[in-house]
């Protein structure tokens, strides 16, 4: 049990300029591998490879397996030097190995990206719109993002349209996004009034896409997170773990041109196709020379005609507008948007499909919104002269209390019938929602969840560690960590060294005053021979000194007796005896 | 809590492990069969993960993924060295029993085995252990009958090894060895290779002897034990005799001291015993008795009789050749075989 001693202090030496690297982890790491608790330290290491971050850290890394594997070499009673040098040979033999496994790797790794790139596994909104592609999120009751608003401001389900996506692009049965950003580097502008500015902290989950969402015109503070002219909040990477932003959101603003490009692609239709709602827009155009009347009939159209809304629309073929707004009239706010976005475009007024969410429930433990996936939501936005981008809803035109209260107060004012239809997943939702004081448990629950979140991540997801450190640093204790866990290493290591002593008392006290002799006799060179028994050992040592045998003789009886016998035997007397036992070597003398 | 409920739990626990365990001897029987030499190698060595290895394995891998969906390159290299150290392990692991050639010591040239003890001791067998090459060596391995009392062993390049084991013996005739079990966790414990190599060890194992007097059931006596009774005189130490001149070599106890004081020169003492009639054994003296038993108290009478008393003994046991009484050791051995594999 010889620890590499110099070896652990080495590469003590070398962590205070490691502190960057994970030393929360390496150090219980080192003592956890010092009192053996091998498991520990190799989940700890493991732990602790993922922050590597330089060659020099690998070099590190290596040097605490290498300990690892002496650490843990099998054989009984090897030395340290046969143990490193199994272990650097292991390090060695395990080159060729960890080439090929390398080579796998960044095969894999290649293929992965690819696919990743193409068909990428998302939650919550995608980024086309296909008739249903909303709808079936209305089954997830996943969170998507939590809101806190820092103004005192009343604020209604109805109000929050959480933009997300612009949909410009179809082809006649898609609604996808223009690849095309247009950034907005402008700040806010002066004029808007403090009181019409939203002032609110978002904490969106993971969604693995690169937009944010936000109230009207928002303007996000992340770093590289941009605005595009369209009211998109694009980031430069994917949003793979939670983050917070900051958002200050001002009304839209009065946009009075638009510029070629854009109204273009804003009233773009495919050439052929759904003919019957062209016509149907040509019949407006033609009755309303006025935009906003022109909405105002298509809006009253849905409300009058027998429109059903529906999470359960019957499948519309390829004329999909076609199907819904003469055949089925039954959809989702996805099937209403795009059907309003094509006649709008049809009758000759820019307009584009919004996605994103709507609502949110309100906590009142701590005043934030919680916004699930259900509240995906598909809206549409028409640009008139003279006001710019106006936001439009056909859902509130069908199902206002969707939009007012709620998807789940929608739900519960559909008949017993309808809801048979609906999932059953959404069914229990209900259920749960109509025991008194689920809500309240539910409520709270999310607010310690949102508290924990806002104390122990930052903004970008990760552990507060640094804001630790920083506010050990203003105290001028920057270096406590490191000494707290010196100091536990040395606790430790004192610990094992008691552990040591302790093992010992096992040994019965007629053997102890035996190692005690045998350390008298092992000066002079008479120590035990590993065939020996106490009593051979005594016979050997009268041999050689005649005239202590009888004191010898005395002795092994003494011991032997009393490791032996079943009785009461006097310690006191057999240590005195050895005390007084002084040994000589005749034969080298 | 020993509820009826939990004693029954575990009587079926020990009922399902014993039939896993007969399962397993019999399919190692089939894979593994006995033979005087063994040769570890695919077909006799299993190698499977410790704990802590397959956590360390699982641990590695998700690490690798995480790494590699990270991008973070020193992650990557870290996390696939640790994966490689992984599974060289069990390379290293598989190798350290791989090509070792176990050969019984002492073989069998004769039907009968020439090891021999009573039932109840201890089998006392050593085992070569022979390294393949001249290069290899083996460290770390545990060699035994069975998991608990194993030792550590190591075989070192070129040379070999003997392993003393012990097996107890439970019943009377011819013992073959149990398996061996030979286990190592070289070189970091990650992964445990494991052999069942079972050697064609055997051992005849002697009735257990039980104390008891011989019956006074004669029988089938020979003729010498009824008709005249001719005392041979012998050398012994029961009745004086006379006195014979010194010879160097007698024993100071034995020197006739009042005649060397009286003048008469250096005499010794000389005592008789008288021998015992020969003695025939048979099953037949203990008819109360069950067969084992009745062997076990034969095994006795053999070695008192003949080690204590150097009486001539012989044997009739059914269905075999009678045993002529005689007497010194390789005839103690002869009578003590006949019970043995008696059947």
């Amino acid at each position: 049990m010889v620890v590499p001693v110099t070896l652990m202090a080495a590469i003590m030496l070398l962590l205070p300029p490691l502190q960057t690297l994970a030393w929360w982890l390496l150090l219980p790491c080192l003592i956890s591998l010092i009192l053996r608790w091998h498991i520990i330290s190799v989940l700890l290491l493991l732990a602790a490879i993922t922050y590597a971050d330089s060659w020099w850290s690998v070099s590190y890394f290596l040097l605490i397996v290498i300990l690892w594997l002496m650490r843990m070499y099998s054989q009984p009673k090897a030395d340290n030097q046969e143990q490193l040098k199994s272990a650097l040979a292991q390090i060695i033999l395990t080159t060729p190995v960890l080439v090929v496994l390398l080579m796998l790797v960044m095969l894999a790794g290649n293929r992965w990206s690819e696919r990743s790139e193409s068909g990428r596994s998302s939650t919550g909104i995608s980024d086309t719109m296909t008739p249903g592609s909303v709808s079936e999120l209305v089954n997830d009751s996943e969170l998507a993002m939590r809101v806190r608003f820092d103004n005192e401001v009343d604020l209604y389900p109805e109000d929050l349209y959480w933009r997300g996506l612009v949909l410009e692009n179809f082809d006649g049965k898609t609604w996808s996004r223009s690849q095309r950003l247009d950034f907005d580097i402008t700040a806010i502008p002066e004029h808007v009034a403090a009181e019409s500015r939203l002032r609110y902290l978002v904490t969106l989950e993971p969604t693995q896409q690169t937009w944010l969402y936000g109230l009207n015109q928002a303007y996000p503070t992340r770093p590289q997170t941009y605005r595009d002219k369209r009211g998109i909040i694009v980031t430069s990477d994917v949003i793979r773990q939670r983050v917070r932003y900051p958002v200050t959101s001002i009304p839209p603003q009065k946009i009075l041109t638009l510029n070629q490009e854009l109204r273009e692609r804003n009233l773009a239709l495919p050439d052929s196709g759904n003919s019957q709602s062209r016509n149907l827009a040509r019949r407006l155009r033609s009755q309303f020379s006025d935009d906003k009347l022109l909405i105002d009939a298509v809006l009253r159209q849905f409300s009058e005609q027998p429109f059903v809304y529906t999470l359960t629309p019957a499948l519309n073929s390829e004329q999909s507008v076609d199907d819904f707004l003469f055949n089925t009239q039954e959809g989702f706010c996805e099937h209403y948007a795009g059907a309003m976005t094509f006649i709008l475009r049809a009758a000759g007024i820019p307009a584009r499909v919004v996605a994103g969410y709507q609502g949110g429930r309100f906590n009142n433990v701590t005043g934030h919104w919680r916004v699930s996936q259900y509240n995906a939501h598909a809206w549409v936005e028409a640009w008139l002269p003279g006001v710019g981008w106006q936001r439009l809803d056909p859902t509130a035109a069908i199902a206002p209390e969707r939009v007012m209260s709620g998807l789940d107060a929608w739900l519960s004012t559909l008949n017993d019938e309808a809801r048979q239809e609906l999932d059953p997943e959404i069914r229990l939702r209900l259920f749960f929602e109509s025991i008194p004081g689920y809500n309240t448990a539910v409520e709270t629950l999310e607010a310690i969840q949102y508290g924990w979140d806002l104390s122990m991540y930052d903004n970008e997801g990760n552990l507060r560690t640094e804001d630790l450190s920083h506010w050990l640093d203003s105290r001028g204790l920057g270096d406590l960590p490191v000494w707290l866990l010196v100091f536990l290493l040395v606790f430790v290591g004192l610990r094992s060294m008691f552990i040591g002593r302790q093992d010992r008392q096992h040994v019965s006290p007629a053997i102890r005053a035996y190692r005690r002799l045998n350390k008298k006799l092992y000066k002079v060179g008479l120590h035990r021979k590993p065939s020996e028994t106490m009593l051979s050992h005594m016979h050997r040592v009268s041999s050689v000194c005649p005239d202590l045998a009888g004191q010898c003789r005395e002795l092994g009886q003494l011991l032997t007796e009393a490791e032996y016998k079943d009785e009461k035997t006097e310690y006191q007397k057999i240590v005195k005896k050895i005390v007084e036992f002084h040994p000589y070597n005749s034969t080298k003398d | 809590m020993d509820s009826g409920l939990s004693r029954r739990a575990s009587r079926l626990k020990q009922y399902w492990r014993q039939f896993v365990i007969k399962r397993q001897e019999r399919w190692l029987d089939r894979r593994a069969p006995s033979e005087p030499v063994l040769k570890l190698g695919q077909r006799s060595i299993f190698i499977l993960p410790t704990f802590q290895g397959a956590l360390f394995g699982i641990g590695a891998t998700v690490v690798l993924v995480i790494a590699v969906a990270e991008r973070n390159p020193f992650s990557v290299v870290l996390a696939a060295m640790l994966l490689s150290l992984f599974l060289l392990s069990l390379v290293l692991c598989y190798r350290n029993l791989s090509g070792l050639e176990l050969t019984a010591s002492d073989g069998n040239l004769y039907d009968l085995p020439n090891a021999r003890c009573f039932a109840g001791q201890n089998a006392q067998y050593s085992v070569n252990i022979t390294p393949e090459g001249s290069r290899r060596s083996h460290r770390d391995i545990w060699i035994g009958f069975s998991r608990d009392e194993l030792q550590p062993i190591s075989v070192t390049a070129g040379k070999d090894t003997t392993v003393h084991l012990s097996a107890v013996t439970s019943s009377r005739g011819i013992f073959q060895a149990p398996r061996m079990l030979l286990r190592t966790r070289y070189p970091v414990g990650l992964w445990q290779s494991w052999s069942r190599p079972q050697l064609d060890m055997r051992y005849l194992v002697y009735p257990r002897p039980i104390a008891c007097e011989l019956p006074a059931w004669r029988g089938n006596a020979p003729d010498t034990s009824q008709g005249s009774q001719v005392v041979l005189r012998k050398a012994g130490v029961d009745d004086f005799y006379g006195l014979r001149t010194y010879s160097p070599g007698d024993g100071g106890r034995r020197i006739a001291w009042q005649s060397l004081a009286r003048g008469q020169g250096l005499k010794t003492k000389q005592f008789v015993s008288e021998e015992d009639a020969p003695v025939l054994l048979s099953l037949a003296m203990f008819p109360n008795h069950e067969t084992e038993e009745a062997l076990s108290c034969l095994s006795y009478l053999v070695v008192k009789l003949l080690s204590c008393h150097e009486q001539k003994v012989g044997m009739l046991l059914p269905g075999f050749s009678q045993l002529q009484p005689d007497k010194g050791e390789i005839h103690k051995h002869r009578l003590l075989q006949a019970l043995a594999i008696w059947e």
